[in-house]
């Protein structure tokens, strides 16, 4: 099947326009919080379908799920990391943060594609995953014709591509922030994919972390740990077999690899667009999802203080997210319902983890981006 | 004192306890016996909660009511804005782990890294007022026949008190009478802090599974006070752990302000709602007019008749009014009139008792009463962990409290002594299981005190505990599992509560191959290694080794602290780390690794039919319940 240029991911018009016209550093944090807002907004759909898969069944597509959501982090902690490097604060810890499901992504266009949570199939998989991830320019490793670049419409890796060069462009005076805010961890991220973000070069280097990691580049699928990147990773769930280099054919990979069995009948039939308001009130159901909820707000505290001058709470937020999926696994998805699908977590912001408003520190959120 | 004083807030709504239950019985400790059913639901199997995380979580909890150091309270907001605020724990960090001593010791289990925050809810944000971190202590005056027609621990009930620490103070808290008060008598920067959990729902199959009813009170910490009890006025049975109208261990309090207040929450007997209560499942059992008083002949016994001449009222107990355990935090306070005073010191104490109106005009019968001639004798830390990691004696030491009508005994002796060998701690599962059950309480030799010991002025001793290794005398479960008696000289043991024991686990030096460790982890933790690392698999160990080094190198009040049973000793941890830090190195097991890698992957199908497949095994009766029984027998020698 070919994925036409419409049904990417859309980013609004005018905003790469407006990345264009920034003339500082201040006039670029808002759409780099909206990057980060935009990396973890694939979080809960991915987490979704991860946890739709039931212990030790399809484990090459929960690794792929699972291996393709710890790099979102990663995205979302280097956007945090530029956009500390020019002074700017990220604010995760608000309700406004997470995206209402279904619905478009940050900075998409209304109209455009529509994300929700829902269990893993191979048609969420081709229909909204691959559309997330969709390169600018994706390479076809079949038979089909390569896409043609035809673009009057705005991606993300456009989206990217803009925010690199307004960096050059405005150079080294940008870069204000306090060096200590940056966040590495070199048990989760190997130095090479975190790193400080301190000036023009490494703030490059970092966001072409994310692009490669994200689609590829034209010429290679593959990101520089040899690993495919995420629009090829979900890809070969829908094909079946591994990507490989393979340089018995003209664009020198195919999906020839190992096989990457997937069966539908094995996944947990999990609630769609779960919302807590749909689970009745005595029910373990809803005591699960509610915990769930809990748990996750914790778990972008724990983010928001890490980006927040405290990088040494990372391993915190990840150990918070391992808890979010004993929780989930052991308390929400293995409820039943009437209607015989199982209980999901609906990742809605609970009001009773919120942390205190920030005092003094004024924050980079602004709705519009 | 401590919570149990003037100035205090009172809160409700529900704990979660969601520990793994594996390791509820000790013989699936033994690594070589152990099969995957023990993973299960069931007596047979993993007992009632083999996925447990070990969270324990304070959720809808909410402030009830607040008290005036004059005596006043109240329950409305538009008077004082903490009322109706939450109680709540972490919002940032893991949630609090419950874990127990040692899998033959089931008795003093201890809420460890738990934070908790006074909060006001605005619509979709949350301003927290005051948060502190909950100290690690053991819960106390534990029992099971709290609930009239339950069995099993869903009947328990049990009191855990602490202390908040590290306290932080919103910048601008709102204009509140009570944190004025609250904040004005706060010592050495803690609070005081008493939870009552009960009606627990331990069926996996019910509503409400892992949830029970929590009532707690927060108070100002004063200096010199024990953290984990009130070593005030101790009521006891007279045999066994409840009255004869079923009332357990209290302690009230009477300071110099001459209010007396006793601590009921933990003590009356419930029984399914009356169509009155509206809120909480289990309401107070009527028990008749309940007084409390100085009892003028004090040798009488529980059951005995009181009344005129030979018990003064002080006031009646209002345990029957609506929110009485929830809205009070089972709290009842009297203001003694200087006729009463004369009868509770200076110069003299009448033991205090409770009196039960009886109907017909029969006279009242004490309910429970004071301790023989108002003895208490409190110990702590009452678990203590104790490890010999360089086979050299180290010395442990726990602080003794000597009271008599709650003032302390100067000079008291104190008497100490070990339980000796217990035979069949720690198990009940049924079905066959191929592993011994290990005696502790032995070798005895391995802890060294002296059997009595002074107090000094101010009543308190320090008790020295030396202890050597005891060189591994349970085989496959590290360590032993010790119980000390106290008292002061003179003291009976009846006045004591059935598993008011200090326990101790003490380490042992030489740790042994680490390999197996992983193995009985994963066999006793399995959510581990059904959801995150596969600890008996090379490959999965291998992957994870910055996750485990990470883990098992946290401090131990951190909640994310691994194992999280807290059993590991510090020989054993240290090898782990220096394991974890030179795997490469280890050729022996990276050939495993490499094995592992290379075998297939496991057969979908058959996987997921074991992963379906979760049974329901036969209803259990607790896991508290269980051991409770096990030790019965092993006392009396069956």
């Amino acid at each position: 099947m070919t994925l036409s240029a419409q049904h990417r991911m859309t980013v609004k018009p005018g905003i790469i326009a407006r990345i264009r016209a920034a003339k500082s550093g201040p006039d670029l944090y808002e759409f780099i919080q909206a990057a980060v807002k935009l990396e973890h907004a694939t979080i809960p759909p991915y987490l979704t379908a991860w946890f739709s898969l039931r212990r030790g069944t399809n484990l090459a597509a929960a690794e792929i799920v699972r291996s393709v959501v710890k790099q979102e982090m990663l995205h979302m902690t280097i956007a945090a990391n530029l956009l500390n490097a020019i002074d700017g604060t990220p604010g995760i810890n608000r309700p406004d943060f997470i995206p209402t499901y279904p619905g478009p992504l940050p900075m998409s266009v209304d109209d455009g594609m529509q994300v929700g949570l829902a269990p893993m199939s191979k048609a969420l998989v081709e229909n909204v995953f691959m559309r997330i991830e969709l390169p600018e320019h994706p390479q076809d490793y079949k038979v089909l014709a390569q896409q043609a670049a035809a673009d009057q419409y705005g991606t993300i890796g456009q989206f990217y591509d803009a925010i690199i060069a307004q960096i050059r462009s405005l150079g080294e005076a940008i870069f204000t922030g306090d060096p200590t805010r940056q966040v590495v961890d070199p048990v989760w991220f190997p130095a090479d994919q975190l790193f400080p973000v301190t000036n023009v070069e490494s703030a490059v280097a970092a966001i072409e972390i994310i692009k490669t990691q994200g689609e590829g580049t034209p010429a290679d699928p593959l990101n520089p740990s040899g690993v495919p990147a995420h629009y090829y990773r979900f890809q070969e769930i829908i094909k079946g077999r591994r990507l490989v280099a393979d340089p018995s054919t003209r664009e020198g990979y195919s999906f020839s690899g190992a096989l990457v069995p997937f069966d539908e009948k094995m996944v947990i039939p999990l609630q769609e667009n779960s919302k807590l308001a749909d689970y009745e009130r005595s029910s373990l159901a809803y005591a699960g999802v509610r915990q769930a909820n809990y748990t996750y707000t914790a778990m972008l505290n724990a983010l928001h203080d890490t980006f927040d001058g405290h990088p040494d709470r990372l391993r915190t937020a990840i150990a918070l997210m391992y808890e979010l999926k004993l929780v989930v696994d052991e308390k929400v998805t293995n409820q039943q319902l009437d209607s015989g699908k199982f209980a999901a977590p609906s990742f809605e912001f609970t009001p009773e983890a919120a942390t205190n408003p920030l005092l003094g520190r004024r924050s980079s959120v602004v709705v519009s981006a | 004192m401590s919570y149990l004083n003037s100035v205090r807030l009172v809160f409700a709504g529900q704990f979660q306890a969601d520990p793994s239950t594996v390791n509820n019985e000790v013989r699936h400790f033994d690594s070589e016996y152990f099969v995957p059913k023990y993973q299960d639901y069931g007596m047979d199997g993993g007992w009632w909660n083999p996925n447990g995380s070990g969270a324990f979580r304070l959720t809808q909890c909410s402030v009830r009511s607040v008290y005036y150091a004059d005596g006043t309270s109240t329950d409305d907001p538009a008077k004082d804005p903490v009322v109706g605020m939450r109680v709540l724990d972490a919002n940032s960090r893991s949630a609090g782990k419950i874990v127990d001593i040692d899998p033959q010791w089931q008795l003093a289990s201890q809420i460890f890294g738990m934070q908790v925050r006074l909060a006001r809810i605005d619509g979709d944000s949350a301003k927290t007022l005051l948060s502190g971190q909950y100290a690690a202590a053991p819960f106390r005056d534990l029992w099971f026949s709290r609930i009239s027609g339950l069995s099993g621990d869903g009947a328990a009930s049990a009191a855990f008190q602490s202390v908040l620490t590290d306290l932080d103070w919103a910048a601008e808290p709102p204009a509140s009478r009570f944190l004025t008060e609250l904040r004005d008598r706060i010592q050495e920067g803690k609070l005081s802090i008493r939870l009552v959990t009960y009606a627990y729902k331990d069926d996996h199959a019910q509503s409400g599974f892992t949830f029970g009813t929590v009532s707690g009170v927060i108070g100002p910490y004063r200096s010199g006070e024990p953290t984990s009890f009130v070593a005030g006025r101790r009521f006891a049975p007279q045999f066994g752990g409840a009255s004869w109208n079923n009332i357990t261990f209290l302690t009230g309090v009477l300071g110099d302000d001459k209010r007396l207040l006793l601590d009921l929450c933990n003590a009356l007997p419930l029984e399914p709602r009356s169509k009155s209560s509206t809120e909480s499942e289990y309401d107070p059992v009527p028990l008749g007019t309940l007084t409390v008083g100085s009892l003028l002949t004090p040798s009488s016994p529980e059951g005995a008749p009181a009344g005129l001449g030979s018990f003064q009222p002080i006031g009646e107990i209002p345990y029957q009014e609506p929110g009485f355990l929830l809205n009070a935090g089972g709290i009842a306070a009297f203001d003694l009139t200087r006729p009463m005073q004369a009868n509770q010191g200076p110069n003299g104490f009448a033991p205090l008792a409770i009196v039960a109106g009886q109907p017909c005009g029969c006279p009242a019968l004490i309910a429970i009463r004071e301790t023989p001639d108002g003895l208490f004798t409190g110990a702590e830390p009452f678990v203590l962990r104790i490890d010999p990691h360089n086979k050299e004696p180290v010395t442990a030491t726990t602080k003794l409290y000597a009271t008599q009508y709650g003032q302390r005994v100067s000079f008291a002796e104190l008497q100490v002594a070990q339980t000796g060998e217990m035979d069949g701690l720690g198990t009940g599962s049924v079905g066959v299981l191929l592993a011994p059950v290990p005696a502790a309480g032995i070798p005895m030799s391995a802890l060294n005190f002296p059997a009595s010991l002074a107090a000094g002025p101010d009543g308190t001793a320090v008790l020295q505990i030396q202890a050597t290794p005891p060189n591994n005398p349970r085989g496959y479960v590290d360590g032993q599992l010790y119980n000390i008696t106290y008292q002061q000289a003179g003291q009976a043991r009846s006045a004591f509560g059935p598993f008011e024991v200090i326990a101790i686990h003490l380490r042992d030096a030489y740790p042994v191959p680490e390999k197996p460790i992983f193995t009985q982890y994963g066999n006793l933790y399995p959510i581990m290694s059904k959801r995150l690392v596969r600890l008996a698999d090379p490959a999965s160990v291998y992957e994870h080794r910055n996750l485990l080094t990470l883990a098992f190198s946290l401090d131990i009040d951190d909640p994310n602290y691994m194992p999280v049973t807290r059993d590991l000793s510090q020989g054993k941890q240290a090898t782990i780390l220096k394991w974890l830090a030179a795997i490469e190195q280890d050729t022996a097991f990276m050939a495993l690794v490499s094995a592992a890698l290379a075998a297939a992957p496991a057969a979908q199908g058959e996987a997921a039919a074991t992963a379906a497949a979760q049974g329901d095994g036969e209803a259990s009766e607790g896991g508290k319940t269980t051991f409770a029984r096990a030790l019965a027998r092993s006392r009396a020698g069956v």
